[in-house]
């Protein structure tokens, strides 16, 4: 019982403090924000032309993001080996 | 999950829709440049179709892959996602950038055609990992825990 307490009071204060954060979140659709400002603004205008695909999601998930794409693809395999590592091994009885 | 499972009107369902879920992922993958879709959705698609028949089929099941050949069948994905970037490296030349796809295929319109062998490379990964994950918990625990 006092260890969950113990335990209690970090989790809460992380809690709290990933929730005041979000107070510093610009707001939702806001133009002006960083986020949607710089690099957004290139993709929507260039994607379909330099990618070649007319669906820009894709234009930028295998295109520019392609490295991304390459290294979740190599954590799913890996996934699957850890799998195979846990589940796939004959075990003894002892 | 090895058992073959339910009736005859099963068995039959299974059979006519099995088609239709591999059509369906074919459509996903391929069609992920114009509309939603993409490697990612068109893997679990295909996982579906193996899973099912899987199920109700049990060891009857007409396509079982040993889970070694599954591990391949995965890394062959992830090898074809690097491979398409070593190539783009080499057939560059001096201006050869890693998974620079007009290098292979040309610019603009033809430049679509390396995201899809790309995204072939992910289907094919997604797609055997799910059976992995499926075969491995199909194994009996007579089978797990079988004496040395």
């Amino acid at each position: 019982m006092r260890r969950t307490i113990f335990l209690l009071f970090p989790v809460l204060t992380i809690f709290y403090t990933l929730v005041f954060i979000t107070s510093y979140f610009p707001p939702f659709g806001q133009v002006k924000s960083v986020a949607s400002s710089r690099v957004s603004t290139y993709y929507i205008e260039n994607a379909a032309r330099e990618t070649g695909s007319p669906n820009i999601v894709t234009g930028i998930l295998a295109d520019y993001r392609s490295f991304d794409t390459l290294m979740e693809t190599t954590v799913i395999f890996i996934a699957g080996l850890g799998c195979v590592l846990i589940l796939g091994l004959k075990r003894n009885h002892e | 999950m090895n058992k073959p499972f339910g009736t005859h009107i099963l068995e039959i369902g299974v059979n006519v829709m099995v088609p239709f879920i591999v059509l369906f992922g074919c459509y996903v993958v391929t069609h992920g440049h114009y509309g939603p879709g993409g490697g990612f959705q068109g893997g679990a698609i295909f996982a579906v179709a193996y899973m099912t028949l899987r199920l109700v089929k049990g060891r009857l099941s007409p396509l079982i892959i040993p889970i070694p050949m599954l591990l391949v069948i995965a890394g062959a994905g992830v090898g074809i996602f690097y491979l398409v970037g070593i190539v783009a490296t080499f057939l560059g030349g001096l201006q050869g950038q890693f998974l620079d796809y007009a290098l292979i295929f040309g610019k603009n319109e033809k430049r679509a055609l390396g995201s899809l062998l790309v995204e072939v490379g992910v289907t094919i990964t997604v797609a055997s990992v799910l059976s992995l994950i499926y075969e491995l918990l199909a194994i009996s625990t007579k089978e797990r825990f079988a004496e040395k």
